[in-house]
C-alpha cells in the first residue's frame, strides 16, 4: 500500500501562527493539492530539525513529508499507490 | 492513601499510524521493522488480535495467519513525538509522573480516595484529554500503588477505566495468575506452578520464610506484593535514576556468517554505545556481547573492562575479544547487540583511574571532536571508517 521513496519535491508552503503549513506539492510534474493534514511531528537532530507531516493529497492519496532544516529541502517520504 | 494512575496507550505505535492515514481506520493493521528484512511485530491494530497477532511474533508468521493485514514500517521519530506530547498532556495533571515506557506512564496525585466518585472522574479527564488533543486512545488504572493501577489499566482495554478501591484490592489480586505480578516472569512463575502456586491468592498463602529460602531476597518482595503492597514511589518527571545499563541491538537484513560484516556491525555497535554513553555522562565497567542465531538461539558473553570507559575504540576491541569467545558460530548470525554495564558517573570514573597517559590523551580528544561534530551536525554526520562498508 505504502511506496517508501525519499525523493527531492517541491512544496508550496504558509507560515501561520508561527508554523509551517504544507498547501501544494510538485512530485514528478504533477501538482497535488494538500487537502488535509493528518499528522505532524519533528524529530531533532544536532543544531537542526525536519519538520514532517503525513497528508491527505489530490486523489484521496496519503504522503508523508519533510522537511529539512539542513539545507531547507523538502523529501517526499512515502506515498500511497494509486 | 496513595492515588496513583497507570496510563497505557491503546496500539499505541498502530494507532498513530492510523491516525497519520485514516484509511487505515477499522483495518488490520501491523506495524513492523523494513519490508526488507526479517522484522518483528511491534505493534498491531485490534483487528488482527482476533488472528492470534501479538507484538514480538514474526512478522512472516504474522502475515500466515492474517494475509489480509497492512504492513507498515514503523517510524520511532514519529512515535517519540506523540509520546511526548502524551507526556506533556499528563504533566498538566501532576509533576509526579513517571514515563515507564515509550507508551505509558504512571501519575500520582494528592490522595482522593475519601472524596466520592473523584478519582473515577480524572481518569476519565485524562483519559478525555489524550483523545481530544491528540485523538489516541488510552486505558487508564487507578488504585493505591503502581503495581494495582498498572493491573487495572490492562483490564479494560481499549479506551477503558479501571479503578481499583484499596478495599478490592485482595480480591481483584487473588484472583489473578501469579504471573501478573510484577518481578513474576516465565522462570519464577514456572517455579511457582511446579509447586502448585497458580494464583496470586495461592502465592500469599506461602509462608514467607519458605519464599526467600526458594526465590532469597525476592521471596520476601513476592509476599508483600502478593498482598497488594507495593511501596515503589511514582517519580517526578525531572527525577532522573541512574540508568544500570546502555545497549544496541541490531537485526540483521539477512543471516550472516560473513565475518567483516559482522565486525562492521560490532564496530558501528562499539561507535553507538560509546557515544551514548559520553553523551549520558557516564563510563562502563562491563560490557556484554549478544548474538541471535537464524534459529532465535540466544547467546551472551560478557568481560570487565580494566578502566572504566566511554571509547568506541576500547568497546570495540573488547568486543571483538568477545567475538572470538564466541567462534565458532553455530549457524548465520540474525542480530548482534552490545551493552554496557557497571555503570559510573564520569567524574566518579575519571578519579578511580590513576593516570592518563599520551594515548589515551588522543583518543579523548578525538571522541570529543566527534562529539561536537555530531552534537553540531547530527549523529551521522561522522563514523569510523571500518563501521562503512
Amino acid at each position: 500500500m505504502n511506496q517508501a521513496l525519499h525523493e527531492p519535491i517541491e512544496v508550496l508552503t504558509k507560515f501561520q501562527h508561527g508554523q509551517i503549513v504544507p498547501l501544494r506539492i510538485r512530485w514528478n510534474d504533477r501538482v497535488y493539492n494538500v487537502e488535509k493534514i493528518t499528522g505532524n511531528w519533528f524529530h531533532r537532530d544536532g543544531d537542526f530539525k525536519e519538520y514532517f507531516f503525513a497528508a491527505l493529497v489530490t486523489g484521496n492519496r496519503l504522503v508523508e513529508i519533510h522537511l529539512d532544516t539542513r539545507d531547507m529541502r523538502w523529501t517526499l517520504d512515502r506515498i500511497d499507490e494509486e | 492513601m496513595r492515588t496513583i494512575f497507570h496510563v497505557d496507550m491503546d496500539a499505541f505505535f498502530a494507532s498513530v499510524e492510523v491516525l497519520c492515514n485514516p484509511k487505515l481506520r477499522g483495518k488490520p493493521v501491523i506495524v513492523s521493522g523494513s519490508p526488507e528484512t526479517r522484522s518483528v511485530v511491534s505493534s498491531t491494530t485490534y483487528e488482527t488480535r482476533k488472528f492470534g497477532i501479538r507484538s514480538g511474533m514474526s512478522a512472516v508468521e504474522a502475515r500466515m495467519r492474517c494475509p489480509q493485514a497492512i504492513f507498515v514500517e514503523g517510524n520511532p521519530k514519529k512515535y517519540l513525538y506523540y509520546s511526548m506530547r502524551i507526556q506533556e498532556i499528563l504533566f498538566r495533571f501532576s509533576p509526579q509522573m513517571e514515563p515507564f515506557s515509550i507508551d505509558e506512564a504512571f501519575l500520582e496525585v494528592a490522595p482522593c480516595w475519601h472524596q466520592a466518585g473523584r478519582v473515577e472522574s480524572l481518569a476519565f479527564q485524562i483519559k478525555q484529554t489524550i483523545k481530544e488533543e491528540l485523538f489516541l486512545t488510552a486505558s487508564v488504572g487507578a488504585a493505591a500503588n503502581k503495581m494495582m493501577a498498572k493491573i487495572g489499566s490492562k483490564m479494560n482495554k481499549p479506551d477503558g477505566v479501571t479503578v481499583i478501591r484499596p478495599e478490592q484490592t485482595q480480591k481483584v489480586l487473588w484472583s489473578l495468575p501469579v504471573e501478573k505480578i510484577w518481578g513474576v516472569g516465565e522462570k519464577t512463575s514456572k517455579a511457582l506452578n511446579d509447586l502448585g502456586v497458580v494464583t496470586v491468592q495461592d502465592l500469599a498463602q506461602i509462608p514467607v520464610e519458605w519464599l526467600i529460602r526458594v526465590f532469597g531476597k525476592n521471596g520476601e518482595a513476592l509476599r508483600w506484593l502478593a498482598q497488594g503492597i507495593d511501596p515503589t514511589p511514582v517519580k517526578y518527571f525531572d527525577e532522573e535514576e541512574p540508568p544500570k545499563s546502555l545497549g544496541h541491538d541490531i537485526t540483521l537484513e539477512k543471516d550472516s556468517g560473513d565475518e567483516q560484516v559482522l565486525l562492521q556491525t560490532l564496530c558501528y555497535l562499539a561507535d553507538k554505545v560509546a557515544s551514548r554513553l559520553r553523551r549520558e555522562q557516564y563510563k562502563a565497567g562491563q560490557l556484554t556481547l549478544k548474538i541471535k542465531y537464524s534459529n532465535f538461539r540466544l547467546r551472551t558473553s560478557q568481560m570487565p573492562l580494566l578502566n572504566y570507559s566511554n571509547y568506541d575504540t576500547d568497546f570495540f576491541g573488547i568486543a571483538q575479544t568477545l567475538w572470538k569467545k564466541m567462534l565458532p558460530l553455530e549457524r548465520g548470525v540474525r542480530m548482534l547487540g552490545l551493552s554496557a554495564s557497571k555503570l559510573l558517573p564520569i567524574e566518579i570514573a575519571n578519579a578511580q583511574q590513576t593516570f592518563f597517559d599520551a594515548e589515551e590523551k588522543k583518543v579523548v580528544g578525538l571522541c570529543q571532536a566527534i562529539d561536537r561534530i555530531r552534537h553540531r551536525f547530527g549523529q551521522t554526520a561522522i563514523a569510523r571508517g571500518r563501521c562503512i562498508e
